[in-house]
């Protein structure tokens, strides 16, 4: 993944190297453990996965052969921990996930199907290149991510940032194409009318 | 009395309409009708649009749509918009250390180093 190329890289110490959980702890525990609080909203379940994570990496010690940075490393194994726990969780896809915005904002379409012109999607200024700099950004971000039910949430940022393609998380989620589409459309509905409403409309007070 | 419903045609343009037809009023008046004919309407847009986002859609599908953003510039944006979200959401785990600022505690990384290295030396 990109995002880990921003990090700083971990020189390798030969091939025969010499587990440090100390060092790995300290040196990347932080990391890991806000990279997974992202993911899942509890503390306790994002510490787990950070030391599911660890414990994973020294049994599949023999398997890192070094091309990528330790960090790298450490975060895919996390990454497929996330999935894993996604998975574990077991749940059915509930009603609520279903049901969640059911209407897909049929207030802002006219009968036949046209957007209500005065409430069409609005231009985004600025550009994303510039606006990720932003913490404020990212907190509206956030705060939209939370706005959505746990399970939809979790399928939208296995596909939009993990990556996982959705043949992929239907499978490992077992639910099926169809509703995973749906509950992805409306995930981007909704992020998208939150986002606008909080960060690309002026309102008094934003700078 | 109840105020009377806002009319939605004929259309407002909107603030910063960039579509091609723009100031094109005479041709944008017949060939808007054909496309609005032939294209799918903007809300079953949304949903083709986001399905386009994890499987390649048919090659008329898209043709349909192309011609749809001529007209259209909700769903152009609609379009460009979910392109936005998921070039943020890329990027979302690079920043986030600026937003989400938390550590583990302390207790938590002595107890991590304890079931590693007991972990380490049975290895």
């Amino acid at each position: 993944m990109d995002s880990d190329d921003s990090m700083p890289p971990r020189e390798r110490t030969g091939p025969l190297r010499k587990v440090d959980p100390d060092r790995w702890v300290d040196e990347h525990g932080d990391y890991l453990y806000r990279y997974a609080l992202v993911r899942v909203r509890t503390p306790e379940v994002a510490q787990d996965l950070v030391q599911d994570t660890f414990l994973g990496a020294i049994r599949g010690l023999d398997k890192f052969a070094g091309r990528s940075s330790e960090r790298s490393w450490l975060f895919s194994i996390l990454k497929n921990k996330i999935i894993d726990h996604y998975r574990a969780l077991g749940r059915e896809i509930t009603f609520t996930d279903l049901e969640f915005c059911k209407g897909e904002y049929a207030e802002k379409f006219v009968p036949e199907g046209d957007w209500v012109h005065v409430d069409g999607p609005k231009k985004w200024k600025p550009e994303v290149e510039e606006v990720v700099h932003r913490n404020e950004f990212w907190q509206t971000m956030r705060g939209c991510l939370a706005g959505l039910p746990q399970r939809v949430a979790e399928v939208f940022m296995l596909r939009e940032m993990e990556e996982v393609s959705s043949k992929e998380i239907c499978s490992k989620l077992s639910i099926t194409e169809r509703n995973l589409w749906v509950m992805l459309h409306r995930a981007r509905m909704t992020l998208r009318e939150c986002l606008e409403m909080n960060w690309f409309t002026d309102k008094p007070g934003k700078k | 009395m109840p105020a009377p419903p806002i009319p939605n045609l004929p259309n407002p343009r909107a603030d910063h309409d960039d579509s091609f037809f723009q100031g094109k009023n005479w041709l944008s008046a017949s060939i808007n009708r054909l496309i609005d004919a032939i294209t799918p309407k903007c809300r079953e847009n949304t949903r083709i649009l986001s399905q386009g986002m994890d499987a390649p859609l048919p090659l008329l599908i898209r043709l349909r749509l192309r011609m749809h953003f001529l007209m259209c510039c909700y769903c152009k944006r609609y379009a460009a918009q979910l392109r936005y979200i998921r070039k943020a959401s890329r990027a979302f785990p690079q920043y986030c250390g600026n937003v989400v600022t938390a550590t583990l505690p302390d207790a938590v990384k002595e107890r991590m180093k304890t079931l590693l290295r007991r972990e380490a030396g049975e290895r």
